[in-house]
């Protein structure tokens, strides 16, 4: 017999009370009990970054993250950033710059960009931190390059 | 062709289809829930070769939550192959695995957990049989293992083919060149997982949604393996997270989520893990190539012949196609008199392999661009002198009948050797750039390219429609059968009816999902859908276009060829103070004149009939899209670590429709390409097991490994393309491993000849390693 | 995944009564969750009843005091990075973290957890041998200390049993002049170590002369390893030979102490040159660092 636990999260600023097993990530929890699923599945051991999600603002990969720990956290996916209908500048240069092509990898980028925006309040990053900041990302489309100045023009 | 006063052609407009993945409000398959949907695990082969004894399902059937599981019993024993004279799969094994990942059972259940907890209890008694991995092993006639027994060897297909006289030419040279190179094993790692949802609908037609490169071909793949009429099926094609030739033929997945879904009477949803991504969503084919050249003193190539071993997996996928294909432009990137090509395609107890970017084309260039830089090196010759003595130019003929025209080869060559200082980085001058430094070294590497701008003919047929209607409030539905795997083809398309309605992308609908409303074609390859379906969706612009005219001259009262239509305005010519938005304009239309506003284009290909998929190289391709490559590389002589500082790619893919869409493909390309020449590879054990099916040891490259990139675009023009457009998604990474492997030659004098370059590669040649 | 029970003590004496409950029935300690995780989903071996949460337990800290240095066993990587004190103190750490997965990794592995985890390859055990990390241990009711040499068993055994908590790491802060660096060989910008080699260098100032100094290698033995037989020889030897051939049988003498394995990372052959070339230039590097 199966035991679930009850956990009450904070998604994008809104309360969820679930009752979830203990072995569930917090990936398949947002993608098949939240249905936000903005945040992808795709390696499943933290090697791809396309399930990074914020916890208290920290960039984490969702699939390593078990639901049953999150009492108390701040969690902030994608579909947290564009409240109100207006885009945020980062979605801007994305797709201003070309840093979108098939899309996949978009979420977890931007997160991590988040993550990073995060940590460096008004400072403008290097380059180096830039690339540091999405190394954790994988992309297969675009090369990193739109990304990478996508990232810079925001500053 | 007007070049230079376009509103959106030569824009880097933003993608149509940006806004939704940068919400993440786009759906790709694996997003997608169905009312009913079942989940699915299939079981596969833990062996490389084995006769199936038994299985017995019947533990696994009683897990609740079990809602049907099959095997071959229960489906029809169609073999399937892309090539359907070369069918050799089951969609579950039937007697045999002959690779692990093989599929021998599927389950569908009620969640994933409960499918994945079933399949454990699914009992298979397997006999393990002799395997072979080694394709130059399994070729030879005394190879003692065979997959198929119906076949007499492993030989699934083969390819001879001459121009002129090969052996004469050998004989005219003054010099002759033997080299042998052999390519790696990559994988596409889209990051989408491959997977479907299967059903049927109310009329009992089959509806499968997934990620297809090729919608229509899957229907009729479907037909093929399922003996069903392709009037009853019915594809949705799902946005693709990546695709990169990997979605372009059937998976066996979709047959066996139908068949699932006709037990069950209810939707079925399967998606690959990771690790079976790795294992069985096929990879890039390795080759092991045997390249014989002769030359004159002078420079001048008489004589080329390729031997080759393709390693073929445990089914026949792309693999003749891909011969064929690569064979054209073997032919036709140098003006060689004598060719010739014997190619074999072998069968291994290993997964299958299927298209991936370039098709063939960067096993051909690796191994051509190399042996030239050896050869400009004996001869004491620039590489880029050699090459610009030996290239195609406008005019020419190869000798495989291909007129060359419409071609910027040069142009890239010199652009790329101008951006990157070749003249001074490769002269003895400029020592300081190649300064030799303790355990480093530097170099500078070039190799050429060339490749379908529009794909190709050879399947006969390379023709398409597009129609387009427009709504009362001026909102444009193209209805194309564009597929969009990143590379952005619905913004071309979008940007190439804007361009002749004189509106912007904003009004414009994409509609190109499903098989029951888009035109028939054949999909996204070769570099082919800025072309094809550009060309279908200028035509439907035009015929559009007359329509609104008519409406217009009627609304100005005033001759058709008055009208004017530019940035959202109609006007007449003979009264430019008098404007009417077009959304005003198709008000009027409707409502005042009672007149509905629709178009079509057939972009009608009428060579393609002629064309079988050996011989008539000369039609092959519509049109050629070229380039030039230059790498600068350091390598760490003490321990192999390759650095590359600099790529320039010049590249002629006609007019570029949009430069930031065709630069990001290019960077992409040229990205993966890296990843070809040193780091990726599936490794296998001696079990024919993956030992990398993961992303911690199947090495793809990340923002911290990417060198500087510079793309230029050289506009030699396409007659036939929209706008003179050309393809350009594959062009990035077909020269790629052959100018790091010369860079590298360049630095050490050294010949790298075995893809991936990795650490240990270097450090055995160098001599450090044995 | 497969299914187990989840608690989280929030203090070390419920974390003993849920010891001692559960100790039988099969338990594993949850730190960050980074390698625990991907085990569990790829080893079909991996499993246990109960998983305890350590969050809860207030190990996530660095504090400094005079001579020592204290750090949480779930002290994040990130935390470690990003912390001040060790930056200018203990600048191998910061470059060591760096060098580990990337930044969504790193802000939720821990230190503990590299350790425990044990990998042959573990990043943070190379430098921790040369720094001469005491380990804290709780066990039952008991703390103890031990020199992290004693630590690593094997591929992934530690000395730990079973009810056993890795608590802090303790370091003493050096008193003499002393510099210490962490290089590691990848095949990528981000992997885990071919091989990974550690150096710590000290000096006595008053004398000017090199008074000790710590090598450790990493991922190229079924352990963490200090290579004692080179140091010794560094010491005997820096004064009586040139720097270069001081390196250069130094670097011999680790390599022939290695024990590298062929894996689908490298083979035992190249990791073997690997380690001299890396030695080499980990101690040439220490060399110029104290003298600058």
């Amino acid at each position: 017999m199966s035991k679930y636990y009850p956990i009450k999260i904070n998604v994008n600023n809104n309360i969820y009370e679930l009752k979830v097993k203990a072995n569930e990530t917090l990936t398949d929890v947002l993608r098949n009990k939240l249905h936000l699923t903005a945040t992808k599945k795709s390696c499943g051991t933290g090697d791809c970054g396309s399930c990074t999600i914020l916890i208290d603002g920290l960039a984490v990969c969702s699939c390593l993250v078990l639901a049953v720990t999150l009492k108390g956290k701040e969690i902030t996916t994608l579909e947290g950033l564009n409240r109100n209908g207006k885009l945020h500048p980062i979605q801007k240069a994305f797709l201003e710059q070309g840093a979108v092509q098939c899309g996949f990898c978009t979420p977890g980028m931007i997160m991590s960009v988040m993550g990073l925006l995060g940590k460096i309040k008004d400072r403008i990053p290097t380059e180096e931190e830039i690339k540091e900041t999405i190394k954790g990302n994988l992309c297969r489309c675009t090369g990193y390059k739109k990304i990478i100045e996508a990232v810079k023009s925001i500053f | 062709m007007n070049s230079n006063n376009f509103n959106v052609i030569g824009k880097g407009v933003v993608r149509v289809d940006g806004l939704a993945k940068v919400t993440g409000k786009c759906k790709y398959l694996d997003d997608i829930t169905l009312p009913g949907m079942l989940y699915s695990k299939i079981l596969r082969s833990p062996h490389a070769h084995a006769k199936i004894l038994r299985i017995d399902v019947s533990q696994a059937e009683k897990i609740p939550g079990v809602r049907a599981i099959i095997t071959e019993k229960d489906i029809p024993n169609i073999k399937f192959s892309f090539n359907q004279n070369l069918a050799d799969k089951l969609a579950l094994c039937k007697d045999k695995v002959r690779y692990v990942g093989d599929e021998v059972a599927a389950i569908a259940a009620d969640s994933l957990e409960i499918a994945e907890f079933a399949l454990d209890k699914i009992q298979v008694e397997y006999e393990v049989l002799e395997a072979v991995y080694d394709p130059e092993e399994a070729v030879k006639s005394d190879c003692p293992v065979l997959l198929h027994d119906e076949k007499e060897n492993n030989i699934a297909f083969e390819f001879h083919n001459e121009y002129g006289n090969v052996k004469e030419g050998f004989e005219q040279s003054d010099y002759i060149f033997e080299d042998q190179f052999i390519t790696s094993r990559p994988a596409h790692c889209c990051l989408e997982l491959r997977g479907c949802i299967a059903y049927f609908d109310d009329f009992e037609r089959l509806c499968v949604w997934t990620p297809a490169q090729s919608a229509h071909t899957l229907k009729k793949e479907l037909s093929i393996i399922m003996g069903l009429d392709e009037n009853d099926i019915h594809v949705i094609n799902t946005l693709a997270g990546g695709s990169f030739g990997s979605r372009l033929v059937m998976d066996m997945k979709e047959p066996i989520a139908a068949w699932l879904s006709k037990k069950t009477g209810r939707p079925v949803k399967i998606v690959n893990t990771r690790e079976e991504e790795f294992a069985t969503a096929k990879h890039r084919y390795p080759w092991v190539i045997k390249l014989k050249t002769g030359v004159t003193k002078e420079g001048k190539i008489l004589a080329r012949h390729i031997n080759i071993i393709l390693d073929n997996g445990a089914y026949c996928d792309k693999g003749s196609n891909t011969i064929s294909y690569s064979y054209i432009f073997f032919t036709s990137l140098y003006n060689v008199p004598n060719m010739k090509n014997d190619a074999y395609l072998v069968y291994t107890n290993k997964a299958m392999s299927t298209a991936f970017r370039g098709f063939g084309n960067p096993q051909i260039h690796f191994s051509v661009e190399s042996q030239n830089d050896l050869i400009a090196k004996k001869l004491q010759m620039d590489p880029i002198e050699f090459r610009l003595k030996n290239i195609v130019r406008n005019g020419d003929i190869t000798c495989s009948g291909i007129r060359i025209s419409n071609c910027g080869l040069e142009d890239c060559i010199k652009t790329a050797a101008e951006k990157i200082s070749w003249k001074s980085k490769k002269s003895k001058s400029g020592l300081e750039y190649r300064k030799i430094c303790g355990n480093k070294r530097k170099g500078i590497g070039i190799a050429i390219m060339i490749h379908s701008g529009a794909g190709t003919r050879y399947y006969g047929y390379n023709s398409t429609e597009t129609f387009i209607k427009v709504s009362k409030t001026g909102l444009v539905n193209v209805i194309t059968p564009v597929p969009e795997i990143g590379q952005g083809s619905m913004t071309v398309v979008a940007q190439i009816v804007a361009e002749v309605l004189g509106i912007t992308v904003d009004d414009i609908n994409i509609q190109n999902q499903d098989t029951d409303i888009i035109p028939y074609d054949l999909g996204a390859f070769g570099s082919r859908t800025t072309f094809i379906c550009g060309n279908a969706a200028k035509l439907a612009a035009e015929d559009t276009k007359k329509e609104l005219i008519k409406v217009a001259a009627k609304y100005f009262d005033t001759e058709e060829n008055n009208i004017v239509f530019e940035n959202g305005i109609v006007y007449s010519i003979n009264n430019s103070d008098k404007k009417i938005k077009f959304k005003e304009l198709t008000k009027y239309s409707y409502e005042k004149l009672g007149y509905p506003i629709a178009g079509r284009g057939k972009y009608y290909d009428e060579v393609a009939t002629k064309i079988g998929l050996i011989g008539n190289y000369e039609l092959a391709s519509p049109e050629n899209s070229y380039g030039c490559q230059i790498v600068e590389l350091e390598v760490d002589l003490e321990t192999g670590e390759v650095r590359v500082i600099n790529v320039v790619a010049v590249v002629d893919s006609g007019k570029t429709i949009n430069p930031i869409t065709a630069s990001g493909q290019i960077e992409g390309s040229v990205i993966q390409g890296l990843g070809y020449a040193l780091t990726e590879h599936v490794i296998y054990g001696p079990k024919g097991e993956i030992l990398n099916p993961n992303f911690m040891d199947y090495k793809i490259l990340r923002s911290t490994d990417i060198p500087s990139m510079e793309v230029y675009f050289v506009e030699a023009g396409s007659l036939l393309g929209p706008f003179g457009a050309k393809g350009v998604g594959e062009l990035g990474l077909v020269p790629t491993a052959a100018a790091v492997a010369n860079a590298l030659y360049d630095a050490t004098g050294l010949k790298f000849t075995k893809l991936p370059i990795t650490r240990e590669e270097v450090l055995k040649k160098c001599g450090v390693l044995s | 995944m497969k299914e187990f029970e989840y608690l989280k003590p929030e203090s070390f004496d419920q974390l003993q009564n849920l010891i001692t409950r559960y100790e039988n029935a099969g338990i594993k300690f949850f730190a960050g969750g980074t390698d625990l995780i991907v085990q569990l989903k790829q080893n079909a071996n991996f499993n246990f009843k109960y998983l305890i949460d350590l969050e809860k337990l207030n190990l996530n800290y660095i504090e400094c005091y005079k001579n020592y240095l204290k750090i949480g066993a779930l002290t994040t990587l990130s935390n470690i990075e990003n912390n001040t004190f060790l930056k200018e103190n203990f600048p191998i750490f910061t470059s060591t973290t760096s060098k580990m997965a990337s930044i969504q990794i790193r802000n939720k592995a821990t230190i503990g957890g590299n350790l425990c985890n044990a990998a042959p390859s573990a990043d943070l055990a190379p430098p921790l041998l040369v720094l001469d990390a005491k380990l804290k241990i709780l066990s039952k009711e008991k703390e103890k200390v031990v020199s992290i040499e004693e630590f690593f068993l094997g591929p992934g055994r530690t000395i730990l049993s079973s009810s056993e908590i890795l608590k802090e790491i303790i370091l003493n802060i050096p008193r003499d002049e002393w510099t210490a660096v962490y290089i590691k060989s990848m095949r990528t910008s981000e992997d885990i170590a071919t091989v990974g080699v550690a150096v710590k260098l000290s000096k006595d100032k008053d004398k000017n002369e090199y008074n000790d100094i710590k090598i450790a290698l990493g991922a190229v033995a079924p352990t963490p390893i200090r290579i004692y037989k080179a140091e010794k020889f560094f010491l005997e030897n820096y004064r009586k030979q040139d720097k270069q051939s001081v390196v250069e049988e130094i670097a011999e003498i680790a390599a022939n102490e290695s024990k590298p394995i062929d894996d689908v990372r490298a083979s035992a052959d190249f990791r073997k040159v690997i380690v001299k070339k890396y030695i080499s230039r980990s101690i040439l590097l220490a060399l110029q660092k104290l003298s600058d």
